[in-house]
This record gives structure tokens, C-alpha cells and sequence, in this order.
């Protein structure tokens, strides 16, 4: 049952693939694609250049000059300033108080899109439409106007849902957004904020699947639940992959929301909580941008290396077939 | 006829001298106040100075302008002092090389980084004031004073006294304290007789000013440039420590901060008695916890049990004179932070307490006016003894203390957490803090 499902699935894309065409043309097609393609992606190409490359590059060139001023901690050799940022006494919590958040926040936020878009493509209809535009709502206001939303939800003084709080024996701010908590705030926030979005795109995905591949598989006796785990998901991993890279991207790079949760509290929440603030710190307070630069080259390389093993395992540059 | 002629020369004689007398008293009248400084300000003609501050000092900044005509002043302001932006706006115009304001005001943790070698901004005034006008200061002007030379002046100081409730004091037949050990029998005694009540907090930035500062207790005393004597062993601070603990564990201080939203609400009027800053009757007393008129007032700051006075300051601000300006500019940037800190219509207008003594008495009195305090002569002799008694070993670094406070003990209270284990934090933070930059940590 399986492998004719599989078997109608490639003949079908191969029955929906490029007919041959005339000699002259194919080689003007050829000839056109290029600059085509070339043309359609500058303007994403030079701001790539502008904001990403020149500036990783220059971080990267920064972090190997000799830091000045900093007395005993200067240190010496080309790696000076990565041993003094490795050796910082908040280096460590940094990066693992991004990574609980990342593992509290990334296999429930992924669970909740795909399974809510599978449901949804399951039964579409009026249902499945308005579901999505409610959910989709958070995303498409304001980044701040959100934040500003959770501050007051995260209040017991003033929160909507403070029952929750003091079912915990919570009564303020200060003793809600306590720094062990946070993992499961900022994965609350983060959840609420992007699964609207992420479920359009997972939908895009389930759409790109055939119907004659879904058809098929009815045929064959499937129950929806087994077309659902053993038909959709497999043909949906690059976005899957997709889902799981970005987020991972702003996971590690969180900035904004416990920066301010830092103010709110006056300070409970300590202002170097993640890696990229303790970065800021070096740069702003400690005036050692070689230090800063250094600790932004580590968030660099630690993003690459869980990219590039998320791109291989999810194939999401893979051939046009779904 | 003659007669006539004789008396009518006499009399026309007596009213020209008259007003001779009386112009030439008019002038040198004019001569202390208006025609020297606009003698000053010719001098400084084609002077154009940026002044940076918030926005609660443009008041004087304009009183400035008025008073020197001819300096042109442009006016940059920023919402508060204690933000991040402004260190990086002063790494920016290094990196750039100009841009940099003439005159800067803020509060002592930005003189910290302002003086640094890093950033590098202040310059040396002691040659621009009136030696006359920096002894008016007294000890105040120890916090901008190092290796000899002045690099900045005062404004403002949040002396700390002893804030109570009179009307309720007197119902309970208690009078304020005067030594640390007597405030902490009495904060035990209403935690037992009047339980509800509370006599201070302690989760707040300001803890350390108010707590630890008074005590001597060395958290941030500069013994070089660069060298700082941190020692949460010493006995200046084991004796806090074992106040605050007792205290907190009776519950009669508050382990919230006193800027806390829930303040007023959780603490409010039923503050009866805490140490604090000059300017908690007006705001915090009477706008913050809305107690009622004629209960509030303060005695002396107290101090340890066989130890002189000496109190702490919860803030502070002060303007800073750019090393950048040169010639004219420099001089009109000095003029500016000396007419600002010394005139006194300025000052006793201000919203806090001024760093500058003869101006002081007016202020009080200023204060006085709105007939909200109660016991008022007593408020003011223990506002005026305190604002001498600050202790000047404990000083401002690049580290800020009360934000080590909030991160280490703050958190461990709010958290449930023993007030023993956020000290223990707050030392182990502060020594880390102190040494990430770059300071050489001596016991």
C-alpha cells in the first residue's frame, strides 16, 4: 500500500515536470534564467551584502585585534579576545539559559504548528479559514505592541488570567518573571507570537502535496490519521526544517524580550541574560568591541553549525519535488 | 529774592546729589548681580555651547541663558539619567571624533564611565571656578574631585535621614531613633506590637545607598583610579547584614523595591519609619504613598552606636564640562555648570536638594511653604546637619552596586529564596563586576 502510494507520488511529478522543447529555445531559456533569477534576487542580494556579509566580516576581523584598556584581563595572542569572552562569568549561563528556552519553546511550538496546520488541511472549510486568521492575528501586530501585551498579561496586579498566578502563589510581577521562569514565559510569548504565522506557511507546504498522491493513498484504505503521519509529514519536512531554522536563528539571538523584561523588573532579570545582550554589554559598557565582536562570531558559528545540520536532516534545499 | 534764589540753588544741588548717590548705589547694587555676570557674558561673546540633559533641568538651563545673553546655547535633551544610550552616544563621538556636548549632565555612575580612560570626556575645572564657590560645596564636592582635580560640579544630593510618622509615633508612645541599633529594637518592637506595619524595604537600587553606605560598608571605594576595596567581611557590613536578615525574617521590612508598582499598595501608608533620601517626603511620601498632611517628618540620619555621623546619598546629579571645548567655548561651558549649581533663584527652585550649602537654608524653607510635613523645625535641621554628614569612602564606579543589588538579592527575596544566599550573590557579583572592568579588587 505504501510503496504504490510512494511510486504514484513520483510518477506524478514526473508526469507534471518540463516537457522537452525545441533546441533554440532551451537554449534561450537557459540563457534568460540566469539573469533573471539574478535580477529578481539583487535587491535582496545587496542588502544581504550590506547588513550580513560586510558586517559579519568586519565582527570577524575585529574579534582577532588586540582589545585595549581592560589591564589583567587584555591577554595575549590572536585568540585573546575569544579566551576572554569564553572565560566571562556569565558566558556560560548565557547560552544555557537560551538554550532551555530554546528546548521548552521549539518541540511544543512545532508540535502546535504542524499539528494545528494538519487539522486544518484535514478539514478545510469556513472552520479551518477563520481558525487561521485568529491565529494568525498576534503575528501581524507590531512586535512591541505584542511585548507590551504580555507585560500587562505577565502582571498578576492587572493580568487577565492572574488566576493562573495565584494558583502558583504568585501576587507581582517580580515574583512571576523570576529568571527561572523565564524559559516558560518567553516560550509562552514566542508560541502565541509566531504560530499564526508559521501555520500559513506549513498550510503553503500541505497545499504543494497532489491531490491524485492524498487520492491515492484514500484508495489504498488509509485512516486520516495515517495519511496525516505517514503521507504529509514526510512531504512537508523541508518546511518543517524551515520552521525549526528561523526559529532557532531568533532563539539564540533573543534580545528584546528579556532586555525589557530586564527594566520592567528593575534588575531581577539580570540585564546579560543571553548571549546576544551579554554582546551588548561588551560593546556599550565595557567598551571592548573586540570582546563583542568575538561573542557575536560564537552566536554566528553555533547558528551555522545547528543550520547547516537542520538543512541536511529536514532536506530543505533539496529537488523541486515535495 | 535772595533768599528765594539761594534755597531754590540748595535745592536743585541737594536733588542732583541725591541722585548721584542714589545711581551710583543703583550701580554697584547692579554690580552684584546683573552688570557683572553681563560684563562676564560680553566677554564670552561668540560663545556657542551644547548643553546635554534631561529634560527636568531645562529650567535652569534657560535661567542660564537669560542671565548670559551672549552665549549661544543649544539645548539637547534625553527622557532620564541611568539609561544605556548615553554611554553609547560618548563611545560614538570617540569613534567619530566630534559631536561631543560642551556641558553634560547626569548623575555619578555616568561620571564613572565619563572619566574613564576609556571614554575619556571630562575635563579638569578646578582652575575655571571661583575657589570661593567650590568651598561653598564643603564635602559634596568630593565625589567630583580625584588626584587633585575637579571634574565636575554637583547639583543636587539625596542626603539620607530618618523618615517616621510623628502622628503615630506619638499614638504609640515611641520616639525616632537615633543609632542603627535602637531603629532595629524598634522595627522588632512594632513588628510585634503592630504587626502590618513596616519600617523600611529593601529591594530596590537605592538599598545599598541607604543601608550599606551609612555604615561605611566598602562596596565601591576607590582606593586608586583603578583599584577598588570590595569586603563584604568587613564588620561595616557583616553588621547590615545581620540587620537586614533579622529584620526581613520579622517581616517589618518589606523585601520589595520602593519604586515597585505595587508599592503603594503593598507598603503605602503603612510605612511607619525608614531611612531615606532628602526627597522622599515630596515623592514618595506625600505623591507616591498618598499619606495624609502633617505626619510625615524626619530626625537626624542615624548612625552606629560609638561612631561619628555619617549618612549615605540615594542619588545625585551632576554637570560635567567637555575636555574638547576650547577657548571661548570652554569658558562659556564653565560659566554654564557654575551658574547652574551656584545662583541661587535656580536652586531653590529646583525639585531636590542643593549640593551647593548657602543656598540650602532657602530650600528648606522653599520646602516648608507647602505646609505638608509635620515637626518642620526638626525636619530641617536634620535635612541641613545630614547634607555635611555625607561619608566620602564610598564613591562611584563603572559597576552600579544597586543594580547588582536587585539582580542578586532582589531576586532571591522576590524568589522565595533565603536573604543570606542573594548576599552571598551580590558579593561574588560585585567582585566579578568589578573585575570584568578592568578595576583591581583589593580587600
Amino acid at each position: 500500500m505504501q510503496l504504490e502510494t510512494a511510486s504514484a507520488a513520483r510518477g506524478v511529478t514526473a508526469a507534471r515536470g518540463q516537457r522537452p522543447r525545441s533546441g533554440l529555445r532551451r537554449k534561450m531559456n537557459r540563457a534568460r534564467e540566469p539573469l533573471s533569477a539574478y535580477l529578481l534576487a539583487s535587491p535582496y542580494l545587496i542588502l544581504l551584502a550590506v547588513a550580513g556579509l560586510i558586517p559579519a566580516g568586519y565582527a570577524l576581523v575585529e574579534s582577532f585585534e588586540p582589545s585595549s584598556g581592560l589591564g589583567e584581563l587584555q591577554g595575549h595572542g590572536l585568540f585573546a579576545n575569544y579566551q576572554r569572552v569564553f572565560s566571562d562569568y556569565r558566558f556560560d549561563s548565557a547560552f544555557l539559559h537560551v538554550g532551555e528556552t530554546l528546548l521548552v519553546w521549539l518541540p511544543i511550538f512545532i508540535v502546535i504548528v504542524v499539528g494545528l496546520a494538519l487539522l486544518m488541511h484535514q478539514r478545510p472549510g469556513r472552520l479551518s479559514r477563520s481558525v487561521q486568521f485568529i491565529l494568525y492575528l498576534p503575528g501581524a501586530l507590531a512586535g512591541i505592541a505584542n511585548f507590551v501585551l504580555w507585560l500587562f498579561i505577565l502582571d498578576p496586579t492587572v493580568s487577565p488570567i492572574r488566576f493562573l498566578a495565584h494558583g502558583f502563589g504568585e501576587t507581582t510581577l517580580d515574583q512571576v518573571a523570576q529568571p527561572a521562569h523565564l524559559p516558560i514565559i518567553l516560550a509562552a510569548m514566542l508560541i502565541f507570537l509566531g504560530t499564526g504565522t508559521w501555520i500559513v506557511i506549513v498550510f503553503g507546504g500541505l497545499n504543494n502535496i497532489p491531490d491524485e498522491v492524498l487520492e491515492a493513498a484514500m484508495i489504498d484504505g488509509a485512516s486520516s490519521w495515517q495519511i496525516a503521519w505517514k503521507v504529509k509529514l514526510p512531504l512537508i519536512r523541508p518546511w518543517i526544517g524551515y520552521l525549526t531554522l528561523v526559529n532557532i536563528a531568533y532563539g539564540f539571538q533573543l534580545f528584546l524580550e528579556p532586555s525589557v523584561l530586564s527594566q520592567v523588573t528593575h534588575g531581577i532579570i539580570s540585564p546579560t541574560w543571553s548571549p546576544n545582550e551579554l554582546s551588548y554589554t561588551y560593546a556599550y559598557s565595557l567598551l571592548d568591541t573586540g570582546g563583542a565582536a568575538a561573542l557575536s562570531v560564537i552566536l554566528l558559528a553555533v547558528t551555522m553549525l545547528i543550520g547547516i545540520v537542520v538543512i541536511l536532516r529536514s532536506n530543505l534545499l533539496g529537488e523541486g519535488r515535495s | 529774592m535772595r533768599w528765594h534764589h539761594r534755597r531754590t540753588r540748595f535745592g536743585v544741588a541737594l536733588v542732583v546729589a541725591t541722585s548721584i548717590v542714589v545711581a551710583a548705589s543703583a550701580s554697584i547694587a547692579g554690580a552684584a548681580n546683573g552688570s557683572s555676570s553681563s560684563r562676564a557674558s560680553s566677554s564670552l561673546a561668540g560663545a556657542h555651547i551644547t548643553i546635554l540633559a534631561d529634560t527636568t533641568r531645562e529650567p535652569a538651563i534657560k535661567a542660564f541663558e537669560k542671565a548670559y545673553p551672549s552665549v549661544k546655547v543649544t539645548i539637547e535633551t534625553y527622557a532620564n539619567t541611568g539609561n544605556n544610550g548615553l554611554e553609547q552616544k560618548f563611545a560614538l563621538y570617540n569613534q567619530a571624533g566630534s559631536g561631543w556636548p560642551d556641558v553634560f549632565f547626569s548623575n555619578g555612575n555616568d561620571l564613572a564611565w565619563a572619566s574613564s580612560s576609556k571614554i575619556n570626556y571630562t575635563a579638569n575645572i578646578s582652575s575655571g571656578v571661583p575657589a570661593s564657590l567650590q568651598k561653598g560645596f564643603g564635602h559634596n564636592l568630593a565625589v567630583c574631585e580625584s588626584g587633585g582635580k575637579l571634574y565636575c560640579l554637583p547639583n543636587d544630593i539625596g542626603q539620607v535621614v530618618l523618615w517616621y510618622n510623628a502622628t503615630l509615633f506619638k499614638q504609640w508612645g515611641y520616639s525616632p531613633p537615633k543609632t542603627w541599633q535602637q531603629y532595629e529594637s524598634l522595627s522588632l518592637k512594632i513588628a510585634k506590637d503592630h504587626p502590618g506595619y513596616f519600617t523600611g524595604l529593601a529591594g530596590d537600587v537605592n538599598a545599598p545607598d541607604r543601608y550599606l553606605w551609612p555604615s561605611g560598608c566598602p562596596i565601591s571605594t576607590l582606593l586608586a583610579k583603578n583599584t577598588v576595596k570590595i569586603d563584604l567581611k568587613a564588620p561595616s557590613c557583616t553588621r547590615v547584614e545581620s540587620l537586614l536578615s533579622t529584620l526581613l525574617a520579622a517581616k517589618v521590612v518589606s523585601p520589595i523595591g520602593l519604586f515597585d508598582t505595587d508599592a503603594p499598595t503593598q507598603v503605602g501608608a503603612k510605612l511607619v519609619m525608614t531611612p531615606g533620601a532628602s526627597w522622599y517626603g515630596q515623592f514618595i511620601f506625600q505623591a507616591d504613598f498618598k499619606d495624609p498632611a502633617h505626619q510625615i517628618t524626619a530626625s537626624l540620619p542615624l548612625h552606629w552606636a560609638g561612631e561619628k555621623a555619617g549618612t549615605g546619598d540615594e542619588g545625585g546629579g551632576l554637570w560635567m564640562v567637555s575636555r574638547h571645548a576650547t577657548g571661548k567655548d570652554l569658558a562659556a561651558a564653565i560659566a554654564a555648570a557654575t551658574y547652574v549649581t551656584t545662583n541661587h533663584k535656580i536652586l531653590t527652585t529646583n525639585v531636590t536638594f542643593p549640593a551647593y550649602a548657602p543656598a540650602q537654608n532657602a530650600w528648606i524653607d522653599g520646602l516648608g511653604k507647602s505646609g505638608y510635613f509635620a515637626d518642620f523645625p526638626q525636619l530641617k535641621h536634620a535635612l541641613k546637619t545630614a547634607a555635611s554628614e555625607i561619608r566620602t569612602d564610598t564613591n562611584y564606579t563603572q559597576y552600579i552596586p544597586g543594580n547588582i543589588w536587585s539582580q542578586t538579592v532582589t531576586a532571591a527575596l522576590s524568589g522565595g529564596q533565603s536573604f543570606a544566599s542573594g548576599w552571598n550573590a551580590f558579593g561574588t557579583q560585585l567582585d566579578q563586576q568589578a573585575l570584568s572592568f578592568g578595576y583591581k579588587v583589593k580587600q
